[in-house]
């Protein structure tokens, strides 16, 4: 198979990373990039130009190169993660520290968490998957101690997993509401919820009388041939007669 | 790779390939502003941010799609292929702008290499030590990029193909039913190739070893008309789990099929017909729901699968 | 589902309880009576491939063609199903006193699947709840059970320096071998995938500390 059947379920906890990895978050530069940029603006640039230095300039093709070709040492810029972190790994950057991501800001999620037993915070999608990297890339960003911050991270993850698992008592055939659920969440939930619920349309499905006299109970003896026959556009097989079965 | 880029790279006119490096205030973003107008040649859209997608196939518009946008794109239209339970239209020319551009960033990388190997009479080692030339830094992050590139297309080629095998059969059907262009416009011109020759592997397959043993009424591998059709269709109401976008422009009021609550709050009415239920998929709100439900909503880009 | 899902060939490997309603002559076989026919009201269990179209197979020129029968007044199918032990009273009410610790893979290894079909025959809107019911209940257990062993899994894998302390008491794998040994094919597929989804994040999750 050209995909693993399991991917074909869900996406891996490295693939959400990577599409982690492309949301944007706020450095601050320890280079400056920025430079010659009057004898840039008269120049009209082409394709042929091999001249050494436009060629080491920045073309990025995922994102807008102009905040890495305008970097000043300590002016914050934003750029995606992915970069942000190779940056950090280069000590081209310091990595700012989103707002939520510190002791002030999960304690107000810890507490929204434990205020609303049937509600979900408002925490960006990409939580759990963000503060596990950069815990781990760039644990010097951090003003807050991060053992303090990795506990109410799990504490958030806990309480959270307490009310999905409050939440899955109400799986069913029709629908599901999952709102402020993050991306690693849901993923990993996917294969439960999705088979359960595929499931419990089809033995729904299976129970309900779709044929077109549904509605009125046996108004005419000549339906009993044809009309009752399709009862589900599953299985052909339902070209049975009702012998009536019921419990 | 699965697809060629000589192939495309040929049809396009040779200015094309010259990406457009122009700009003084934005000399960064790519700008496909040749032959390649488009977005794509169904009415799937592959950019939120571009108006134009109802654009009937081969009208030329000057719209200009940046790399990014275009980037951005490609990131739904996988994550959007990897949940649905159906093979998505192919963006024929999105793919053809990333692979164009993937050449050129391919090239210049090497060409700016060179001219380090020129400099630098040491070999480079572009591995995770730090880089003390600053001058190396663009080149790092744009190899870096590129693999990122490269991983997601593959991932998708990867996920199509795999429906393209599952959904041979299925393939063959609409073939026969509608006219070619509708499997054209699914397809890439190299998946369409493939999904050719492997089908008729398979069927050549089953032939040697084991229909052709067979009595001729039991060799039938397409028969629907028995109790079960031997044809797997995709499971259309599979559930999937989508969020809710909203109009590709963003101007919420002009959309015909928003409502709005009594909170203001838009939404999108939609019907499970076996249910007889309506549903509110409120915009910015994440679901589980049937698929046939919410198909024309992720065609017209209105949601996406997450 | 599908042409060639093997599941959903064992389903209809069920063994369903038949009885004869027209004598057919040749048939005797079935009850290890070869030669004689098989008597009207004769009773034997069928598989439910061969016994669904059986019980269908004499309606069908009744509502086609009704030249195809003659001079009989009444067309009747070969013989009549009736409830499979799978869904009887007796399982009905065990089901509804105690779903959680029903042991249905001693029921029936594709009872959910088994049940979809016989609700589609007979439109059986009661059965599909119960059904429906007890696989929601179960799902809950499955699930917490998926998790908790992936927890410990990890610990038991992991250098050790992990807690994860989740609500969920670890069990142990007898216990989950026993617990394993009670689930329906369908409910082993659900538990495998979601174990090792939640296998698989923890695993990230670990790996990035």
């Amino acid at each position: 198979m050209s995909l693993p059947g399991r991917l074909q379920e869900t996406f891996s906890p490295e693939e959400v990373q990577f599409i982690v990895e492309n949301q944007k978050i706020k450095i601050f530069p320890r280079i400056t990039t920025s430079k010659k940029r009057g004898g840039d603006s008269s120049r009209n640039n082409n394709n042929n130009n091999t001249d050494n230095e436009d060629m080491s300039r920045w073309r990025m093709l995922t994102m807008d190169g102009r905040a890495l070709e305008n970097m000043i040492v300590m002016k914050s810029t934003e750029v995606t993660l992915w970069l942000a972190l190779l940056l950090k790994q280069q000590s081209k950057c310091n990595i700012i520290i989103p707002e939520w991501l510190t002791i002030k800001g999960l304690d107000l999620m810890l507490q929204y968490e434990k205020r609303n037993i049937e509600r979900f915070s408002a925490l960006p999608w990409d939580w759990l998957v963000v503060s596990e990297i950069l815990f781990k890339q760039a644990a010097d960003d951090f003003n807050d101690p991060i053992y303090e911050l990795r506990n109410r991270i799990q504490d958030l993850k806990e309480i959270r997993q307490m009310k999905v698992l409050q939440g899955l008592k109400n799986l069913n055939e029709s629908h599901m509401q999952l709102d402020n659920l993050g991306l690693l969440e849901i993923n990993e939930l996917r294969p439960f919820i999705v088979r359960v619920m595929d499931k419990l349309r089809q033995i729904h499905a299976s129970g309900i009388d779709t044929t077109e006299t549904e509605n009125q109970d046996y108004d005419d003896d000549n339906d009993i041939g044809m009309g009752t026959m399709i009862s589900s556009d599953r299985d052909a097989s339902s070209s049975i007669p009702p012998n009536a079965m019921s419990f | 790779m699965d697809v060629d880029i000589e192939d495309i790279l040929a049809e396009l006119n040779t200015d094309s390939t010259a990406v457009d490096y122009s700009g003084n205030n934005n000399p960064l973003s790519d700008i496909a502003n040749t032959n390649v107008s488009t977005l794509y040649n169904s009415s799937y859209p592959d950019d939120k941010n571009i108006p134009t997608n109802k654009n009937p196939p081969g009208v030329r518009s000057n719209t200009k799609i940046s790399a990014e946008q275009d980037y951005s794109s490609l990131m739904t239209l996988w994550r959007n292929e990897r949940c649905s339970p159906e093979l998505l239209p192919y963006p024929h020319h999105l793919m053809s702008r990333m692979l164009m551009r993937i050449q050129d960033q391919l090239e210049r990388l090497e060409i700016i290499s060179m001219d380090f190997m020129g400099q630098n009479s040491n070999t480079i080692d572009n591995s995770n030590k730090p880089i003390n030339n600053n001058n190396m830094l663009p080149l790092l992050c744009m190899e870096a990029e590129l693999e990122r590139i490269k991983f997601i297309i593959r991932s998708y080629i990867r996920c199509r193909l795999s429906k393209i095998d599952k959904f041979s059969l299925y393939l063959r059907q609409i073939e026969q039913d509608s006219n070619l262009k509708s499997l054209d416009d699914l397809l890439s011109k190299d998946e369409m190739i493939y999904y050719q020759r492997h089908s008729e592997m398979i069927l050549k397959l089953f032939n040697d070893t084991t229909l052709k043993h067979l009595p001729p009424e039991l060799q039938a591998i397409n028969d629907t008309t028995g109790t079960i059709s031997m044809i797997d269709e995709p499971d259309w109401n599979k559930f999937v789990f989508i969020k809710v976008i909203g109009p590709n422009d963003k101007m919420l009021n002009s959309d015909p099929l928003l409502k709005k609550d009594s909170n203001n709050k838009f939404f999108y009415e939609v019907i499970i017909p076996e249910l007889e239920e309506d549903v509110e998929l409120f915009i910015d709100s994440i679901y589980v729901m049937r698929y046939n439900v919410i198909k024309n909503l992720l065609l017209d880009g209105k949601v996406i699968l997450i | 589902m599908g042409y060639y899902d093997i599941d959903d060939m064992l389903t209809e490997g069920s063994e369903v309880p038949c009885k004869f309603l027209q004598d057919i002559p040749g048939l005797g076989y079935l009850e290890n009576n070869p030669g004689k026919p098989i008597k009207a009201n004769a009773k034997l269990m069928l598989p439910y491939w061969l016994a669904h179209i059986l019980a269908a197979i004499d309606s069908i020129p009744l509502s086609e063609d009704s030249m195809a029968v003659d001079e009989e007044e009444e067309a009747v199918p070969f013989l009549e199903m009736s409830t499979p032990e799978s869904f009887s009273q007796r399982v009905i009410n065990a089901i509804k006193t105690d779903p959680k610790s029903l042991d249905l893979h001693s029921i029936n290894p594709h009872f959910y699947e088994l049940a979809i079909k016989w609700c589609a025959i007979y439109s059986a809107k009661d059965l599909a709840k119960v059904v429906s019911d007890l696989l929601l209940q179960r799902s809950q257990d499955i699930n917490n059970f998926a998790y908790s062993m992936s927890t410990t899994n990890k610990n038991i894998d992991s250098i050790g320096s992990m807690s994860n302390n989740t609500d969920i008491k670890p069990h142990n794998l007898l216990a989950s071998s026993s617990f394993l040994m009670t689930l329906d094919e369908l409910e082993k597929q659900i538990y495998r995938t979601s174990h090792e989804s939640y296998k698989d994040s923890k695993r990230w999750m670990f790996q990035n500390k």
